[in-house]
């Protein structure tokens, strides 16, 4: 477990205690990246605002959702984030009018100097590997991932997207999925 | 990795990524509660897939979050225990299952994993007849957080059966389910299999004796792990006195 870890899992612990200046500081270490998450999959300010401020007000009323012996609590309220997004654009319907607005929100990479301005370096670092890892998969693999996880599409949708069968989807997106857990996985053992 | 796992492990991908709809939905639903619990195999990919998840997330650039988000949240903190209505929305709600009675072909989800379409219509028509019963008692259960959806319980002295239903319920974190508890004097059992909304729509026939509980709650579960049993004042997602 990194140090931001070992942080995130005591400021956890005092936040389920009652501590609220625990909750402002993982707000502060997490808001950047759950913003960002958010605006990138509803592509929407109003939608992402929403889908952050709900993911926040859920850790504070429920802590004990997170149980650290499942994971890193980065990785589960970032999922926590990434789910309310996703559910709040599709309750909105407006999955279509987003995708011409998303084109003016790809990612832009090779920023992490900027970026460590907007959240500390501790996410910097992992950013970077996970963006590295991302490329190393065949680009048929990262377009289908992407399109699940960031475009909050149904592989039905991108199997008609892309006008392949939707059993290619599956298939795609399982061996994305694995290779990028290997590519992490030697990131996390170097 | 037999090619059945292959299949399974390939489905909870997309479970993962929220991205099944229809039957591949209706199938990992039920494989998450009838198979992956006792499974190792899936068990730790679906973890290893939570894990990349979370990671996957960083892969978006980060953005300050306006002011305005912070002061909200503030807000609803400073608001918290957030109480809903009780009784308020049942009107809607009745509404909302009778709609669903005469909706064709609607899938829901069901404590049975019954697939059947005219099982399901059968069910909400027998929520709908529950609800106008004489002595019938709907009672909304409480959420835990201001934006998870309506649930009512449905129990009345002539009636058998216990229903649940839920409308705009949040589908639980990837991996995890929905756990029925039933409690008396501060003691729970767990009732009915772990179940997921399909469509944010949960429909649940329970076959108890409603006057031997008190108390119904329903908390979030990891799925493949025991769930642990709830106290009167632990966490869940949905409480109610009955």
């Amino acid at each position: 477990m990194q140090e931001g870890d070992r942080l995130d899992l005591e400021l956890h612990r005092r936040l389920s205690a009652g501590d609220r200046s625990a909750f402002e500081e993982l707000y502060g270490r997490y808001s950047a990246a759950a913003y960002g998450l958010a605006l990138r999959v509803t592509a929407q300010e109003a939608l992402a605002q929403e889908a952050v401020q709900d993911a926040f007000l859920a850790l504070w009323r429920a802590p004990e959702a997170y149980d650290p012996s499942r994971g890193i609590f980065r990785s589960f309220f970032l999922s926590l984030v990434h789910h309310r997004a996703v559910d709040t654009v599709r309750r909105e319907e407006r999955l279509r009018k987003r995708t011409e607005r998303a084109s003016n929100l790809e990612p832009v990479t090779g920023e992490d100097v900027a970026e460590d301005v907007v959240e500390g370096s501790y996410l910097a670092v992992r950013r970077k590997e996970v963006r590295e890892a991302l490329q190393t998969l065949p680009p048929e693999q990262r377009t289908v991932l992407e399109m699940a996880y960031f475009d909050g599409h149904t592989q039905a949708r991108i199997a008609e997207v892309l006008q392949i069968p939707i059993g290619t989807v599956k298939t795609r997106t399982f061996a994305a999925m694995r290779k990028l857990r290997q590519a992490l996985d030697g990131e996390d053992a170097a | 990795m037999s090619q059945d796992h292959e299949r399974t492990i390939e489905l909870l991908a997309g479970y993962m990524l929220l991205a099944l709809e229809g039957e591949d939905s209706a199938e990992a639903d039920r494989l998450l509660s009838e198979h992956v619990p006792a499974c190792l195999e899936c068990r730790s990919a679906l973890a290893e897939m939570r894990a990349t998840m979370g990671d996957l997330a960083l892969a978006a650039p980060p953005v300050p979050a306006p002011d305005l988000v912070l002061a909200r949240i503030r807000h609803g903190i400073a608001d918290v225990p957030v109480r809903r209505r009780r009784g308020a929305g049942l009107v809607a709600l009745v509404a909302s299952v009778a709609a669903l009675v005469g909706m064709a072909g609607f899938s829901l989800s069901l404590g049975s994993r019954a697939r059947d379409a005219e099982a399901q219509r059968g069910t909400a028509l027998a929520v709908l007849n529950a609800m106008q019963q004489p002595g019938a008692d709907p009672v909304p259960l409480e959420p835990s957080t201001e934006s998870t959806g309506a649930l009512v319980e449905i129990s009345g002295p002539d009636l058998e059966t216990m229903y649940l239903y839920g409308s705009d319920v949040p589908a639980p974190q990837p991996g995890n389910a929905y756990q029925l508890w039933l409690g008396s004097g501060g003691s729970f059992t767990p009732v009915g299999q772990p179940f997921v909304p399909e469509g944010g729509l949960v429909l649940l026939e329970l076959t108890v004796d409603p006057s031997l509980y008190d108390e119904i709650l329903i908390t979030e579960e990891p799925i493949g792990v025991a769930p642990s049993v709830p106290t009167p004042d632990g966490g869940h997602t949905w409480r109610a006195s009955i």
